[in-house]
């Protein structure tokens, strides 16, 4: 037990202990044997210690106790290095019992430790990731934002999900929500999120630890802010690999060197030394990624994570994880604002606004066959290379709208541009209509990306040489609605 | 290397020249070596055009752009904006000027003063000049607010923070514009903005472009965005200028690999889109030490031996279609790459 004091710094005392105890507990008899002769030396050290001390204090006289204790440094010094010896062999011995750690990549191969719940999720039957009717609001001062409005989808085990949405649609709240990393006071969640087979909503904190980078973790937009300032990345993803795996901290620094060798870091043995601010912004992000895949989980989440990075990054980020997806066979649920990020690597894409699905659909047959209007609106908003320069954007007038006070019915249908009264005064349900797997939520989907509204209002046509959308103007949010959190 | 790099000169031989940039360098301190960000840039902006500058973060695009404006000194070269060069101007002279260029910034939040009114900041370039009464002022605030799609009733009293990304953008289009500019320089205007906001910013500078006679030069990283905006677009490449065309020419023909790679990297909003151009690998190398020869050789996959020993000049491939490459790609040049014998790469 010798390396007692390697455990990650993250960990509390309490449960160091407890996975001390597990491993002396599955050691082979000679190391065991090893450690109990060890412990047995210490303790007649201690009492033979102690009654040495006795006679010292029992002793008046000035400058015995100094004589009486040189006498006995050499047996201290035996004992030291007899408890030394046989807990260095102890520990050697139970090293070479557990199963030898391969490096690089194969991690994803190792047993996992026998203290996750997951253990028998192979077994385990349906989709990866169940969402059911979740609902998620903010209790604020002006009232509660229902930032979420029942969202329900799966995720089966291997594939890509695209959540695609502008800022303000929920779409980060959903992904913080999943995870349950949500503030702990006013904050109102319903609904269930089944993981594997295991509701994380009805899970504590500490259970939802053991699952946290263990088998479901997360990228996050800003890099710079989620990696901490002040250690070394080598550091930073180590410790995972030490609270999850159990390795110790040699193994656990191999590992952190192959896993950024495999995000593409070039010479990772010096820049696991390296603090985040020494590298750039999509060096960070893979770094980031390093840490998200370090215990191999079953399901990524990725929100926004090439925003704010430059285009020729942005495309070797995503690919990286495209790669990384493939060979280890994990399941990626990727958030983005941009329908282009997610185009060509997702297989299934949900389209959020204001807190609600609105269009879910495999990713050809949501390009190829767009049901509804804002799908389309938030695909024609993107400035295409084919599309000559100069070429007026078909922009969406206004903002998504204020999440206290939704409007009634259709929540598009103040910007929409097909909106009728129907969509006004009532809530178009998620339907479908041929395919099983396309739903969305309009009462007049679009046919070959022609409404199918009845009489189509002459302001659609209001395009080139227009006065600018005018935001202020239009939003039915009123004063309140442009407060940003 | 600055002084082969002014042979070739991306010159515009029509139009009234209103902004030319000539062998434009900026050094940065850095401890005691010294790092050039902008190593002998050389174009023209003619009177109401766009111009897009494109490139990677650290290549010198933004450092160019604040140059233009003087908020950055150019270490050497001249920027003669209307026959007047900017790098001897000091004092009352430079700021009567900057009213005539002015710039738009990245970050449209903490660009805006957050503890004052937006009324009082649009108007406050006005102030600064002294420009007109007060009621004067407040007159063409309320019209420069509608002119970019902010409510000036709703909008006027209150502060940046109860605003959303795209509105601040707006606000400071607006503050830009107070001054009656001729030249726009717009550092990423929407690149911290979603896709469906920044198609309305990219309108609206398109509406505005229009209405008050404006030439813009655009710094962006996105091809895509630039193309869309500019009439001519300038791709940089740690420091240097590597390719300069028409817009739809550039991405017809592009002719330096690093366009190339630039427009393959570009994500397309169709599932079945297969790029053929090669997506670009490794990362910038560091500017306080470039790559002899041309710069981009590191991490092109065309790179000779060539590349390595011989910087190429800026010459013209066709007509306003100018590239600095030793082996342009496609046909544009007439001339491919001989095979690839041995990895010049280093």
């Amino acid at each position: 037990m010798a390396d007692r004091s390697e455990s990650g710094e993250g960990a509390t005392s309490e449960r160091r202990w407890a996975r001390q105890w597990r491993r002396f507990h599955e050691a082979p008899p000679i190391a065991k044997v090893c450690f109990g002769a060890a412990a047995v030396v210490l303790v007649v050290a201690g009492i033979f210690f102690g009654t040495t001390t006795t006679t010292v204090t029992e002793n008046p006289s000035g400058g015995q106790p100094v004589v009486q204790s040189d006498d006995h440094v050499w047996v201290y010094t035996v004992l030291f290095l007899a408890v030394l010896v046989l807990a260095f062999l102890g520990r050697h011995v139970e090293r070479r019992h557990r199963a030898p750690n391969p490096h690089g990549l194969t991690v994803a191969n190792r047993s996992r430790p026998k203290n996750l719940q997951f253990r028998d999720v192979g077994s385990q039957e349906g989709p990866l990731l169940v969402v059911e009717d979740l609902h998620t609001s903010f209790r604020t001062q002006r009232g509660t934002v229902h930032a979420v409005d029942g969202v329900s989808f799966e995720v089966e085990e291997g594939k890509t999900l695209g959540i695609v949405g502008e800022s303000g649609s929920g779409k980060t709240v959903l992904s913080r929500s999943i995870m349950g990393l949500l503030p702990p006071r006013d904050v109102i969640r319903s609904g269930t999120v089944h993981f594997a087979g295991h509701d994380l909503t009805a899970m504590d904190d500490s259970a939802l630890r053991e699952v946290w980078g263990a088998e479901l973790s997360m990228i996050f937009q800003d890099p710079m802010t989620a990696l901490n300032p002040v250690r070394r990345i080598g550091d930073q993803i180590c410790e995972s690999l030490v609270l999850h795996l159990d390795m110790d901290k040699k193994e656990a620094r191999t590992n952190a060197v192959e896993l950024l060798r495999s995000v593409g870091i070039p010479s990772p043995e010096q820049r696991v030394r390296w603090y985040p601010f020494q590298l750039s912004g999509g060096m960070r992000q893979r770094v980031m990624i390093a840490i998200a895949l370090a215990c191999a989980p079953r399901l990524v989440m990725a929100d926004e994570p090439t925003t704010g990075l430059d285009v020729t990054v942005q495309a070797q980020i995503l690919d990286l994880l495209a790669d990384l997806q493939r060979e280890r066979h994990m399941a990626v649920i990727l958030v983005t604002h941009d329908l282009g990020v997610v185009a060509s690597r997702a297989d299934e894409i949900i389209v959020m606004y204001a807190g609600r699905i609105v269009e879910r659909a495999p990713t050809r047959t949501l390009f190829r066959d767009t049901k509804m209007p804002y799908t389309r609106a938030l695909m024609d908003s993107i400035p295409r290379l084919a599309d000559p320069s100069g070429v007026r954007l078909n922009a969406i007038g206004g903002r998504p709208p204020d999440l206290i006070n939704p409007p009634k019915g259709c929540r598009f249908a103040p910007r929409c541009p097909y909106a009728q009264d129907k969509c006004r005064e009532s809530d178009p349900p998620l339907r479908t209509v041929g395919s099983p797997d396309h739903v969305f939520a309009c009462w007049f989907p679009l046919v070959d990306g022609v409404s199918t509204a009845p009489a189509v209002p002459v302001r659609v046509s209001s395009g080139p040489g227009s006065a600018p959308a005018v935001d202020s103007g239009q939003a039915p949010a009123g004063p309140t609605g442009e407060v940003e959190a | 290397m600055t002084e082969t790099a002014t042979e070739g000169e991306a010159t515009v031989h029509d139009g009234d020249v209103v902004l030319d940039v000539h062998d434009l360098v900026v050094e940065f301190k850095s401890g005691r070596q010294r790092v050039q960000a902008v190593s002998g840039v050389t174009f023209q902006v003619r009177q109401g055009e766009t111009l897009g500058l494109v490139g990677e973060s650290g290549c010198g695009k933004s450092t160019t752009g604040r140059t233009l404006v003087q908020v950055q000194a150019a270490t050497s070269g001249t920027i003669v904006y209307k026959g007047v060069d900017l790098n001897g101007l000091k004092g009352r002279q430079l700021r009567q000027l900057r009213t005539k260029i002015q710039m738009i910034f990245q970050d449209p939040i903490s660009s805006l003063n957050p503890r004052r009114r937006i009324k009082d900041i649009v108007a406050e370039p006005l102030v600064i000049w002294k420009r007109g009464t007060k009621e004067e002022r407040a007159v063409k605030v309320r019209a420069m607010l509608e002119a970019v799609g902010i409510d000036p009733d709703v909008a006027g009293d209150r502060l940046p923070g109860e605003f959303s990304g795209g509105q601040c953008q707006r606000i400071s289009i607006a503050r830009a514009l107070m001054a009656d500019p001729d030249l726009l320089i717009c550092d990423e205007p929407v690149s911290a903005l979603d896709v469906s906001v920044q198609a309305q910013i990219l309108n609206l500078l398109a509406d505005l472009k229009q209405q008050f006679r404006l030439t813009m030069v655009f710094i962006a990283h996105d091809l895509a965005v630039v193309k869309n905006v500019s009439d001519r677009v300038a791709v940089m490449y740690l420091g240097k200028l590597v390719e300069i065309a028409g817009s739809d020419e550039l991405y017809r023909a592009a002719a330096h690999p690093y366009t190339e790679a630039l427009l393959a990297s570009i994500p397309e909003p169709d599932p079945d889109h297969e790029s053929d151009h090669k997506a670009l690998t490794g990362e910038l190398p560091s500017p306080l030490n470039p790559p002899s020869g041309c710069r981009f050789r590191t991490r092109c996959p065309y790179a000779q031996d060539r590349c390595a020993a011989e910087e190429p000049l800026l010459r013209e491939v066709a007509p306003g279609h100018q590239v600095a490459c030793h082996f342009p790609v496609g046909d544009a040049a007439g001339m491919v790459a001989p095979p690839a014998q041995t990895a010049a790469t280093t």
